[in-house]
């Protein structure tokens, strides 16, 4: 027996140095193309791959922003397919019909959210660390059923922007020195700003013709008065809160404190309403501020500060409305694990840096730092204004989200135009909105 | 012989039926057939007669129709009448202020429909030259009922171009035997264009009232670039409706109902009108 098992362990050493070295098992070489459907993907760069913003002139059709500046490092071919937005999703929507969907997709999220369920998207599985360094409120929009079904990417928000100098010219500066400040001080300061300049200088530009913004800028006004949109997944608007917030901005337009025709007023009013220097304040992203505006007649600069939206007689926090993107990977890929690298790769700590520097974002994830923006003193008292008041449900989470969204314009619109009260503007969107939420 | 000249006729005639079968018989069979049906580009699910009872319940569209309808009330008078006079007038001109005067209107027809729109805005801004003639600030685009007779006053100065030059074409086939006869038995200019021209105009008059009706309540293009149909839905009409139905909020089926009823509107439209112009 002794033999016997000294002969089956002397078979089995020769046995195995007889045997050739089982071949490495190495991951085979990916050389397919990945499909990335972004919107803008025909862009120009706006800033490079450090975060250094290109001067209006120096921007060329030569240098675009996906191609060579955010998939740069990427180690694999990528077609980029360009879905130009009007806050309508229709043309993915023909693609994934004709079978012929991205791989991965990465948009504003209010966009990506329409596909980022079971129905559509491979469900994402992050390492617990990976998990950990993203902010809690940032993954709760894409959670869906105990799921993660897409990644949020850096996020802007909805700031009010005020025109420091303007304010200063008439001895208001020490009500903005603090971030802080109430409707009856804001309506102080265009009290003050009217009375020394004239009635064709304004509070606010409030537009709503629905060129886009108007519905992220009224946000702020709702904040202001407690208001909310949403609670929930459902539309909350018609609250006395909500109607106040609205009366209040009905109150601007009637009374010269906006600027006059709000209802056909476009986003680029808004935008150069700053660079006229005859508005105490408007809308825009903390970005908007890292730098002094330029005068529209080339006469010189203003410095502009970032504020709370003013709070109303009892409210304590105005949350700021938050826009962030995101990215997921359609299920019906031929290259899941490729694909779900690309979209990692796209996320990955490096690039929300480069973003979050350049454009003053907010970053979803922790290991982003501070480093990138931390002497750029408009994110900085932006990140101070949200972390203190949170941020406004915008119903950015919904799957129907575009859709309602459309439906907010023509609410200002009735409204700035004395067409409908605001209580009748408002039944009809909550009727309106809640209708294509139930479908 | 007989049979040799039937196939080349029907071969000849093949592209056309196939062109005609594929890009417009085949989308108004499958237009009518998603009416049917709650369609994204997804799914499809019958629904029966669904989305005509939700369209008669619908404010929104309701309204749409009633502007699609209101703008063809304004525009088609003046776009058929306004151009004939025109060309009445200029046909009496000397033949180089006649041409002067159809480049001028024919201008906009030949300018892309985004260029004429940029100019308008230009124009119709709060402080843009219009208001600063007028002394007065009208919200043109902001403020109802002002967006929609903005929009008409483009629609009628865009649309008039084509209509001068079918005009002045019809006149010059009118025998001028006709006018000297008058000229000598004492007629006006006038009467001449009131007993000669308006008579033997009017086969034109009919066909052009006919096809502005056709054209102009499909209005589209304007409101959708320069209002977005608002404000507060004062300016969207029927076909823009469909556009926002179906592109918009992706439901093909919906739109594709609103279409439909849109036609058969059109349709009654037109054979009533063809038959009063038979009639006279």
């Amino acid at each position: 027996m002794k033999r016997i098992t000294i002969l089956i362990l002397l078979m089995l050493i020769v046995l195995s140095a007889c045997t050739k070295d089982e071949p490495e098992i190495t991951e085979a070489e990916f050389t397919g193309t990945l499909i990335l459907g972004v919107q803008g993907g025909d862009r120009p760069a706006a800033f490079n791959r450090n975060g250094v913003i290109i001067p209006k002139d120096e921007m060329s059709e030569e240098l675009l922003y996906w191609r060579d500046v955010i998939l740069v490092d990427f180690p694999y071919e990528v077609e980029i397919r360009n879905y130009a937005a009007d806050a309508t999703t229709i043309k993915l929507d023909a693609d994934i019909a004709g079978g012929d969907a991205p791989d991965v997709y990465w948009d504003y999220l209010g966009r990506v959210n329409k596909y980022a369920n079971s129905k559509y998207a491979m469900p994402i599985n992050l390492t617990f660390e990976e998990l950990d360094d993203y902010l809690p409120s940032s993954l709760a929009p894409v959670m869906k059923e105990g799921e993660l079904y897409a990644l949020p990417g850096s996020a802007w928000a909805a700031m009010m922007i005020v025109n420091k100098t303007l304010v200063d010219s008439v001895g208001m500066g020490e009500l903005i020195s603090d971030v802080s400040w109430t409707i009856d001080e804001f309506l102080m300061v265009v009290n003050a700003v009217q009375e020394k300049y004239g009635s064709e200088y304004y509070g606010f530009p409030l537009f709503a013709a629905g060129t886009g913004g108007d519905y992220w800028s009224s946000f702020g006004w709702l904040a202001s008065f407690g208001a909310k949109l949403y609670e929930n997944g459902r539309i909350v608007i018609n609250s006395p809160e909500g109607i106040a917030a609205l009366e209040f901005m009905k109150f601007m337009s009637d009374s010269g404190i906006a600027m006059p025709g709000a209802a056909g007023l476009t986003y680029k009013a808004n935008l150069t309403a700053m660079s006229n220097n005859n508005v105490i304040a408007c809308s825009n992203s903390s970005a908007a501020v890292k730098l002094p505006i330029e005068l529209i007649d080339g006469s010189g600069f203003i410095d502009a500060v970032i504020m709370e939206w003013p709070r109303a007689p009892g409210i304590e926090k105005v949350p700021v409305a938050v826009g962030p993107d995101a990215g997921m990977v359609f299920a019906s890929t031929k290259h899941p694990v490729e694909a779900m690298e690309l979209l990692r790769y796209l996320n990955s700590t490096e690039n929300q840096r480069m973003t979050v520097s350049a454009n003053g974002r907010f970053a979803s994830m922790k290991s982003v730092g501070i480093d990138a923006v931390k002497d750029n003193p408009s994110w900085t008292q932006a990140t101070d204004i949200i972390n203190r008041n949170g941020t406004f449900d915008t119903g950015v989470g919904l799957e129907r989200y575009a859709e309602v969204r459309n439906l907010w314009p023509p609410v200002l619109q009735s409204i700035f135009t004395g067409e409908l009260t605001v209580q009748e503007a408002v039944d009809r969107f909550v009727e309106e909105g809640t209708a294509i939420l139930e479908e | 012989m007989k049979n040799n000249n039937q196939l080349s006729a029907w071969l000849f005639l093949l592209p056309g039926i196939t062109f005609f079968l594929l890009f417009s018989a085949f989308p108004i069979f499958r237009s009518i057939q998603l009416s049917f049906y709650e369609a994204s580009v997804m799914s499809q699910k019958f629904i029966g007669l669904k989305n005509y009872i939700d369209i008669f319940n619908s404010p929104r569209i309701m309204n749409a129709f009633a502007n699609s309808g209101k703008f063809t009330l304004l525009i088609v008078p003046i776009v058929t009448f306004l151009p004939l006079i025109i060309a009445a007038i200029g046909y009496r001109m000397h033949k180089t202020l006649q041409t002067a005067i159809r480049f001028a209107y024919y201008i906009p027809v030949i300018s892309a429909g985004p260029i004429v729109t940029m100019i308008w805005l230009w124009l119709l801004n709060p402080s843009g030259l219009i208001n600063q003639l007028l002394g007065k600030q009208i919200f043109w685009l902001g403020s109802n009922p002002a967006a929609f007779f903005a929009i008409s006053m483009i629609v009628i100065s865009v649309d008039m171009g084509m209509t001068i030059i079918i005009y002045s074409a019809a006149m010059t086939t009118i025998n001028t035997e006709l006018f000297d006869a008058a000229k000598i038995d004492g007629c006006t200019d006038i009467q001449e264009d009131w007993y000669i021209t308006r008579p033997l105009m009017l086969p034109t008059v009919g066909f052009i009232f006919f096809i502005k009706i056709i054209g102009i309540s499909q209005i589209f293009l304007y409101p959708m670039i320069m209002t977005g149909g608002g404000p507060n839905y004062g300016t969207n009409t029927a076909v823009l409706e469909i556009y926002y139905q179906a592109f918009r909020y992706g439901k093909y089926g919906y739109a594709s109902a609103i279409g439909v009823l849109f036609a058969i509107a059109i349709g009654t439209i037109g054979v009533m009108q063809r038959k009063f112009f038979k009639e006279r």
